[in-house]
């Protein structure tokens, strides 16, 4: 309560300034727009009703409801009837949401989760991101005018993928000797990536062997392997022999896996996603 | 609402009797030394204020004249509910317990007798459920305080900074000021992005890098129909604001400028905007490119035209939401009211997307310390076009018919990630509608068609055949309004998807939603439905879902609800079953 008494004693505070500084400007005939909690009720509404057109596949009514100006409009529209195609049954849960609003402008920033299972094999898929919706106040109401971070809607307008390594530390001793395979798992997320079979990530090590590991999808977007060729040897390691081996004389070393996620959403360029993995 | 309105004759000035916000008056409230205060009463809404804050009320001073209203709105619900829930994570965000779930917000506002608001808003979620919040139990939804007038505004907390397409258009917690200084507004922001005020606060809340930003705007008119306005911005992320291995990225930075201008006479309109930015990513080299824009077009009575160009760089970085990189297209777009009976709108594009999946493997081996696989660029490029048209038959008043036929075609190529792919989207569809006072109808029909060879698994055609009939009652008259109303709908849907391997899949759907309201009752709504299908493989897809909601009012501002929904769906099939059923009241309350 005393935080609202602040506040309400600070807006008195703050009234008597406004004729003193109010100066001639173009905006002095309009009256100042504030938005409240109707605009941001109303804005999310609106983003609500775009979601529901998404889960059931009415592509026509969220392409009735975009600017045609907006960038990236073709991809958008493209990415989202590629899903309604290849993923099925289609729920877009939307939490932890935080709604900031100016005159003519709202935006909502809320984490999510979509679940859908996957058409060929009704493979049950999860993929999860934040974004925020930027939402414009338009004359027949508010309209979505784009979605920054990851993009729930449509494959390949941009998540960020995610690259998880386990474990985070290999005993040496425990690595066999050349040609062996080591239980490393390997998982990459990206949900632009759903419909292939399979992606290519990069391993190299602090000894300078570099190899290409490919991961194999298991669900629409989800990549894994759970094991890795990782051997040791008493000489240097050979690059792109698909083995990764580890000289026995340079230990402590490093093994390193590096994916580069083309569209990683948030209007970010191409962005470098590593896992290390220590050895000693 | 708590609402105070009092008019006096030169002006009003208000003085504080109680300590405010430190931080907040540092930024809000100096102006106010330059007010003389008076003691005045508007014993009503203050009685009323203390009463709802539960605390002495402010003192409301005033001189001789002018008019002071105060309007605080607000409002708290709360819910109980139980749910039983099974499944697991992957098929269904609920989990079974008991749960509440608690919010609150807050809305006070004061405006001058010129016109000035100034603002401080308030949002609070509580709850205990996790597909509520996640992390933690208690979330601030909104917290921001301003103050707006003629020709300057300035805000603190949660601050929406809508600079330009190219430059800032993004969410931040910290400030924002503008101000016109004669005929050129200057805007200033500076802040925080960060996922939550949770997130700012907590480490062990954040998911990504908190991103320090600023982002400078001057804006400008150069004739009555011309403004020109030029914009700097830049961010850089903390690397030490997530724990080490919570993210897999690099900090990154970038900084950027623009230039722009908006033109409209008559009926012509110009909007165009180009940026140069520099970005790094943390240990890396860095990147520079450039963003351009320009959207056009001529606004008749029937006819509407639009043309525009956007071309950005993949490394072009900015604050701005609305700015995609790696993105080239251009387009134009046609609204014609042909006839009185007709509409018509058409759009064609081609558009070149240099973030086009999939990713190229990385080069061949090189000698170490191993340098970072350079990205090599995946270009796709696709032709799209669309055509929608709307008949209205004054003839059949209520009949409506809407046709919709669109194509796109892309291929991509560049990188070594095996050579060219080729993909197309074809879709036409069909709506007939027809609408009574008392009753409507609809029937459409949708055909879509997708291609890619890149990942031909889903390739097919899908056929959507839906209708809905819904029908009101009530005991309205022309002279009379209802004291009582009732709604029925029934939806369905049938849906065929045969793809290129031979599979078919189909589901239909039957949806019946009830809903009534009378005036000393409250109002009900009811939801029952179904769907049956098989997928791809052959497997049996069953799903029921049913929704009771009733609801009257408490009094003149409260509120009670109850409610039941569940859904089950696919329990012939261990795998992929999953099912849910929430019972709860809530109370709610708003002033």
């Amino acid at each position: 309560m005393k935080a609202v008494r602040a506040i309400a004693l600070l807006l008195f505070a703050c009234l008597p300034a406004a004729s003193a500084l109010a100066q001639s400007s173009p905006a002095e005939e309009k009256k100042p727009a504030v938005a409240g909690f109707d605009d941001m009720k109303a804005a999310r509404a609106a983003l609500d009703e775009i979601i529901r057109a998404y889960e059931t596949g009415d592509i026509g009514l969220i392409q009735a409801r975009l600017d045609p100006a907006m960038i990236g409009y073709q991809r958008f529209i493209d990415g989202m009837r590629r899903d309604s195609t290849s993923l099925k049954q289609i729920r877009l849960h939307l939490f932890e949401a935080n709604v900031t609003a100016g005159p003519d402008v709202a935006m909502i920033q809320a984490a999510w989760e979509k679940r859908f299972f996957g058409v060929a094999d009704f493979t049950p898929g999860l993929f999860t991101g934040r974004s925020t919706f930027l939402m414009h106040r338009a004359k027949d109401g508010w309209r979505m005018a784009a979605v920054s971070g990851d993009n729930p809607f449509s494959s390949e307008s941009g998540v960020l993928a995610t690259l998880t390594v386990m474990p985070s530390a290999i005993p040496f001793a425990g690595i066999p000797v050349c040609a062996g395979t080591f239980p490393v798992s390997i998982e990459l997320v990206d949900p632009d990536l759903a419909g292939l079979q399979s992606v290519t990530i990069e391993a190299f090590t602090s000894q300078g062997d570099r190899e290409s590991v490919v991961l194999t999808a298991i669900s629409p977007g989800r990549f894994r392997r759970a094991g890795l060729p990782l051997c040791q040897d008493a000489i240097p390691p050979f690059s792109s022999n698909g083995t990764v081996e580890i000289n026995n004389t340079a230990v402590p070393a490093t093994l390193t896996f590096r994916y580069i996620d083309a569209n990683p959403g948030a209007n970010r360029p191409p962005a470098t996603l590593v896992r290390s993995v220590t050895i000693r | 609402m708590i609402q105070c309105s009092r008019h006096a004759e030169e002006g009003v000035l208000l003085g504080l009797r109680l300590a405010a916000l430190p931080g907040l008056v540092l930024g809000l409230s100096a102006p106010s030394a330059l007010a003389a205060t008076q003691l005045a009463d508007n014993s009503t809404v203050l009685a009323q204020f203390a009463q709802a804050a539960g605390g002495p009320a402010p003192q409301l001073v005033q001189d001789e004249d002018g008019a002071t209203k105060i309007e605080w709105h607000g409002g708290v619900t709360a819910d109980y509910y139980s749910r039983s829930a099974s499944g697991g994570a992957i098929l269904t965000p609920y989990s079974g317990g008991h749960y509440h779930r608690l919010g609150v917000q807050s809305d006070l506002r004061g405006t001058s007798p010129e016109g000035d608001v100034a603002w401080a808003q308030f949002a609070l979620t509580q709850s205990d459920d996790p597909s509520v919040l996640m992390l933690g139990n208690s979330q601030i939804n909104t917290l921001s305080a301003g103050r707006a007038g003629q020709g300057y505004r300035f805000a603190v907390g949660d601050v929406a900074v809508s600079h330009s397409t190219l430059s800032a258009n993004t969410p931040l917690r910290g400030a924002l000021a503008q101000r016109y200084f004669g005929q050129t507004l200057l805007s200033a922001s500076a802040g925080v992005i960060a996922e939550s005020w949770e997130a700012l606060a907590d480490q062990g809340r954040r998911r990504m890098f908190l991103k320090n930003v600023y982002a400078l705007k001057a804006e400008r008119p150069f004739s009555q129909y011309l403004q020109a306005y030029a914009t700097v911005q830049g961010f850089r992320e903390d690397g030490d604001s997530v724990g080490s291995g919570a993210i897999a990225l690099t900090p990154t930075s970038g900084h950027s400028a623009t230039a722009g201008m908006n033109w409209r006479e008559d009926r012509l309109f110009l909007q165009a905007e180009a940026g140069l930015s520099r970005f790094g990513e943390k240990g890396l080299e860095g990147h520079r490119d450039r963003a351009f824009i320009a959207d056009g077009g001529w606004q008749g009575d029937k006819l509407g035209l639009r043309l525009g160009h956007h071309d950005l760089g993949r490394y072009y970085a900015s604050l701005s939401g609305l700015a995609g990189a790696g993105i080239k297209e251009t387009y134009a777009n046609a609204n014609w009211l042909a006839t009185s009976w007709m509409s018509l709108t058409g759009d064609v594009r081609r558009s070149e997307n240099q973030m086009a999946a999939p990713p190229v493997p990385p080069p061949p081996a090189t000698i170490p310390p191993t340098p970072v696989t350079p990205y090599t660029p995946f270009v796709g490029i696709t032709d799209a076009a669309n055509l929608r048209a709307q008949f209205n038959f004054p003839d059949v008043p209520g009949l409506g018919l809407g046709l919709s036929v669109g194509e796109s075609r892309g291929k991509s190529s560049g990188g070594t990630a095996g050579g060219n792919g080729v993909n197309r989207s074809q879709n036409q569809g069909a709506n007939l509608t027809y609408t009574k006072p008392v009753w409507n109808a609809s029937l459409g029909y949708q055909n879509s068609k997708q291609s890619n060879s890149i990942a031909a698994g889903s390739d097919s055609r899908t056929d959507t055949w839906t209708a809905a009939y819904g029908r009101n009652w009530s005991d309205a008259t022309d002279i009379v309004q209802a004291s009582w109303m009732l709604n029925a709908t029934v939806a369905g849907s049938v849906q065929r998807q045969n793809l290129e391997s031979g599979a078919t899949a189909t589901l239909n759907t039957l949806n019946l939603v009830l809903s009534g309201e009378r005036n000393s009752w409250g109002r009900m709504s009811a939801i029952l439905g179904g769907s049956r299908g098989h997928d791809a493989t052959g497997g049996d897809l069953r799903q029921h879902w049913y929704q009771l909601d009733a609801g009257r009012a408490l009094g003149q501002r409260g509120g009670i609800r109850l409610y039941l929904r569940a859904m089950s769906s696919f329990q012939e099939r261990a795998a992929i079953a999953y099912r849910d059923k929430t019972a709860g009241v809530q109370v709610s309350y708003e002033f």
